[in-house]
């Protein structure tokens, strides 16, 4: 025990003991749920690790691949009653992993160097939706369908400024659902909020990186991003870059998921939305319920409108887990089949059959699930919030 | 190598069996402190597949081990040095539930609460629940015969299993039930640690949902106190469904996790729990305050909602997680004694640990007199494991003196192994070791396990390495 490897030394002891070896974890993880194989546990994983570190066992191929299949949806640490914190073990390790074996991810590494140069990205859209239209981009990969022209933003002003809020666009989420954006912004408008739109130049928020490890590039954007003007309170519809968000400008900035801030005027919107006859299904991303702490106020502010339902699984990630579903399409079509499977389930025994939309918060999980064949629209929650806004409030109608 | 690492003796089987070191590692271990080294694993789907590495193993002279989610604190599932560990994690469905006679056929590895998840739709469970039901195996229930806070008004495991499935260690399957074959030998099956054989499928007893519960928190000035109030609600004639108690160290470390409003300055609480029929419920809980005010309580709530009362579950169940908060590592004890001796023997286990210089905390089923005292240290320290296994020995001897038994439900194992001569005579133990001799022959199947050294030739090897007891 006494012997020390040259691996994982940037993680915490004291993070690895607080692992008692319980198994509380073993069902709140994804890749577990789906291998019953203890390599592909939190478990596990944390095991591994501890021991690599202190060179009881080799770095082997099965070793970085049971660390490289951790999605890091972080599940398993709401469910453990030590308290590990499971983020601050595997982030380092991923880090350590990427820098050792940089040519692992050169793709990955070109793909994520597109989307953070807007430039880029937007002719990379464009590109793509062409593609799209002439049918060469087949249904079940993890893109939506993106248009050549971009919407524009239509502020329309007028607020009073003491309720002044940015609008993170970020990368993806502008370029793939600029819908989203702006359904974001008739709601925030439709209560009062005057709405400034951070726009390509204000930055990435880095979360894409630091997921896939590289944690280097994450913390130049972050400090980037730090070092913006913006107006104190900064909104995000993006689960992932809202947990980051959070993160990065803690001591600046107020930073609020949009449902987070929506659900404060629950009452106001109670009187704004109308009722609707649909059913929504609610498929939480695991940056909102995991990270955040956000579940069920997704589900109360769709409840003015929708009937609700649930899935039963714990907010067990889809697999999605921001380029993960592109690093390990294996394991992530694995963990997808099981949500699927999962959600038809629910459809099964709902009554009536019929599930209208599937609601998440998060550009991964609509995009992953999308790609599954599975036959239900997949929206964001603001955008049926923002389609049941009683006529007067809605934005086609102001014009 | 010992056995070329690739099944020869089966076609399907070759290639499934994993040798890879850092898997090994990992199945060698289980919830205990305990560690085994394994020569291989294999991930079997079906019965057959389980019946081709049974006879491989026998065929080749290899030992075997059924493991489950790997949740046992008894050692009960940590391989012996060179065997073959079977995982039958991946054997996790339901094959059928019928509504009508309540009952479901599921394979070993199904978790306990992922069953009770599936048939809540029609407003039916399973009802031993033990604290790591999110997690553990039925598989896993059937080999310890668990029990868990239910278990109190609706028997442990095996009240709840209608037949078996059963691959026997000679390849063989049986099936197991109390209408087709002329013993009803479940009774033997069900808690034998794996030493019988590896069920494949089990048929479970289903019960209806209750149509009320009500969930009370007690607190009390005194461990004393809190004791004697489980013993006079008992002898009133009322069997609640839970009858739980915490001591003040343990409330605390779970109170930080759960925020469930645990009473954090009585010395000990209760979780009473009654269901049933809404006038039953109400008129039970009712007397239940009277007695709890009459032994002294120092507060009282009911759980005003469900979520109130998931929540005060939570607590309860994950507390044993709950002590990393605390130290490093624990020791979770499992020893029953008498409930008018609770009071005694607690002050005893506090006394033990004091002179051992460990810290201790309490959490057990106090409805059965099942005690879960946990010892926490930190192994990092020198001669800790000393005093922490004194300590561990004495505390059996302590609850074996005041009339009790060595296990409440999380088995021998390893853990205990040696400690069977303490309650059992050298009969006692012979006879046992015929059972097991008729069901596994070989001795392949979960060797060394329960049944101490010396109470049958078949039993001669060592102990897995790193492991204690």
């Amino acid at each position: 025990m006494s012997t020390v490897s040259g691996f994982f030394q940037a993680v915490n002891e004291e993070d690895l003991n607080t692992c008692v070896n319980c198994g509380l974890c073993l069902p709140h993880c994804p890749t577990y749920r789906v291998t019953g194989e203890d390599m592909f546990s939190p478990r596990g994983r944390i095991n591994l690790i501890r021991s690599v570190k202190t060179g009881d066992l080799e770095l082997t191929k099965e070793v970085v691949h049971a660390l490289d299949t951790c999605i890091q949806c972080m599940g398993c640490e709401p469910a453990c009653p030590s308290g590990v914190q499971y983020h601050s073990i595997i982030s380092p390790v991923k880090a350590e992993l990427h820098d050792r074996w940089k040519w692992r991810d050169v793709p990955l590494r070109c793909g994520l160097y597109i989307v953070t140069h807007m430039r880029y990205l937007r002719f990379f859209t464009r590109v793509l939706s062409v593609a799209q239209k002439i049918k060469l981009v087949p249904k079940r990969l993890p893109v939506p369908q993106v248009s050549f022209r971009r919407r524009s933003f239509q502020l329309r002003g007028g607020n009073t400024s003491d309720k002044e809020v940015l609008l993170f666009t970020g990368c993806v989420m502008d370029a793939w659902y600029r819908k989203v954006h702006i359904d974001t912004v008739t709601l925030l408008e439709a209560l009062g909020y005057s709405v400034k739109i951070s726009g390509d130049d204000f930055g990435c928020c880095g979360a894409l990186h630091e997921h896939a490890g590289f944690a280097r590039s994450a913390k130049k954007m972050q400090r980037n991003l730090s070092r913006r003007k913006s107006p104190q309170t900064i909104v995000v519809n993006s689960a992932g870059c809202s947990a980051s968000l959070k993160n990065t400008l803690a001591t600046t900035h107020v930073v609020l998921d949009i449902n987070e801030l929506l659900y404060r005027h629950l009452s106001d919107l109670e009187e704004l939305l109308v009722q609707r006859k649909e059913t929504v299904l609610v498929q939480e991303p695991c940056h909102l319920r995991h990270v955040q702490g956000i579940s069920h106020e997704v589900n109360e502010l769709l409840k003015i409108s929708f009937t609700i339902a649930q899935l039963a699984d714990d907010g067990l990630c889809c697999g999605a887990g921001g380029s993960f579903s592109f690093s390990q399409p294996e394991m992530a079509t694995a963990v997808r089949v099981r949500k699927v499977a999962e959600m038809e389930r629910v459809i099964e025994l709902g009554s009536p059959k019929a599930i209208h939309y599937v609601a998440s918060a998060n550009p991964g999980c609509l995009s992953f699930l999308s790609g599954s064949g599975i036959n239900i629209e997949m929206v964001h929650p603001v955008t049926l919030l923002a389609q049941s806004l009683a006529s007067e409030y809605s934005k086609g109608d102001k014009q | 190598m010992i056995f070329g690492l690739t099944f020869e003796y089966s076609k399907e089987m070759s290639g499934v069996v994993h040798t890879n070191t850092a898997e090994l590692f990992l199945v060698g271990q289980d919830a205990s402190n305990m560690t085994g080294n394994p020569a291989g694993v294999c991930y079997p789907t079906t019965t057959e597949e389980v019946q081709d590495a049974v006879r491989w193993a026998r065929a080749n002279g290899v030992a075997f081990i059924a493991r489950g989610a790997g949740t046992g604190l008894a050692g009960g599932a940590i391989p012996t040095e060179g065997s073959l560990v079977i995982s039958l994690t991946k054997m996790n469905r339901i094959r059928n539930i019928d509504i009508h006679r309540r009952t479901a056929w599921v394979e070993p590895g199904v978790l306990n609460a992922d069953l009770s998840r599936h048939t809540s739709q029609f407003g039916l469970h399973f009802a031993p629940d033990p604290s790591s039901q999110q997690s553990c195996t039925i598989g896993g229930n059937v080999a310890n015969n668990s029990g868990g806070p239910h278990c109190l008004s609706e028997g442990v495991t095996s009240a709840h299993i209608l037949s078996l499935e059963v691959v026997l260690p000679s390849g063989e399957v049986c099936v197991f039930d109390s209408e087709n074959s002329l013993f009803d030998l479940r009774g033997a099956f069900i808690g034998s640690e794996g030493m019988f054989g590896i069920a494949t499928a089990i048929e479970v007893r289903l019960l209806q949902n209750p149509p009320h519960v009500s969930t009370m928190v007690v607190g009390f000035s005194s461990v004393h106190a809190g004791a004697m109030a489980v013993s006079s609600i008992i002898s009133s004639g009322i069997i609640p469904s839970a009858l739980e108690m915490m001591d003040a160290p343990i409330t605390r470390a779970v109170e930080e996790y759960v925020h469930a409003g645990f009473p954090l300055d009585a010395a000990a609480m209760l979780i009473v729990e009654i269901d049933g029929l809404e006038h039953s419920v109400s008129h039970g809980s009712r007397e239940v305050k009277e007695i709890v005010m009459r032994s002294g309580a120092t507060s009282f709530t009911v759980a005003q909602s469900p979520v109130e009362r998931a929540l005060i579950w939570k607590g309860r169940k994950t507390a044993f997680g709950a002590i990393a908060r605390i130290q490093p590592n624990y020791y979770l004890h499992d020893t029953v004694v008498p409930r008018k001796k609770l009071a005694e023997v607690l002050s005893r286990v506090t006394q033990i640990a004091d002179e051992e210089r460990l810290q201790v905390m309490n959490v057990f089923h106090a409805g059965d007199g099942n005690l879960h005292p946990i010892l926490m240290f930190d192994k990092r320290i020198d001669g800790v494991m000393d005093r922490v296994h004194r300590a561990g020995a004495e505390i059996v001897r302590v609850s074996l003196e005041a009339g009790g038994v060595l296990s409440g439900e999380h088995g021998i194992g390893l853990e205990k192994r040696d400690f069977m001569r303490w309650m059992f005579s050298e009969n006692d133990l012979m006879f046992q070791q015929k059972l097991r001799s008729a069901f596994d022959p070989d001795g392949i199947s979960n060797p060394h396990k329960v049944l101490p050294r010396g109470s049958g030739c078949a039993d001669i090897a060592s102990i897995p390495p790193g492991s204690w007891v």
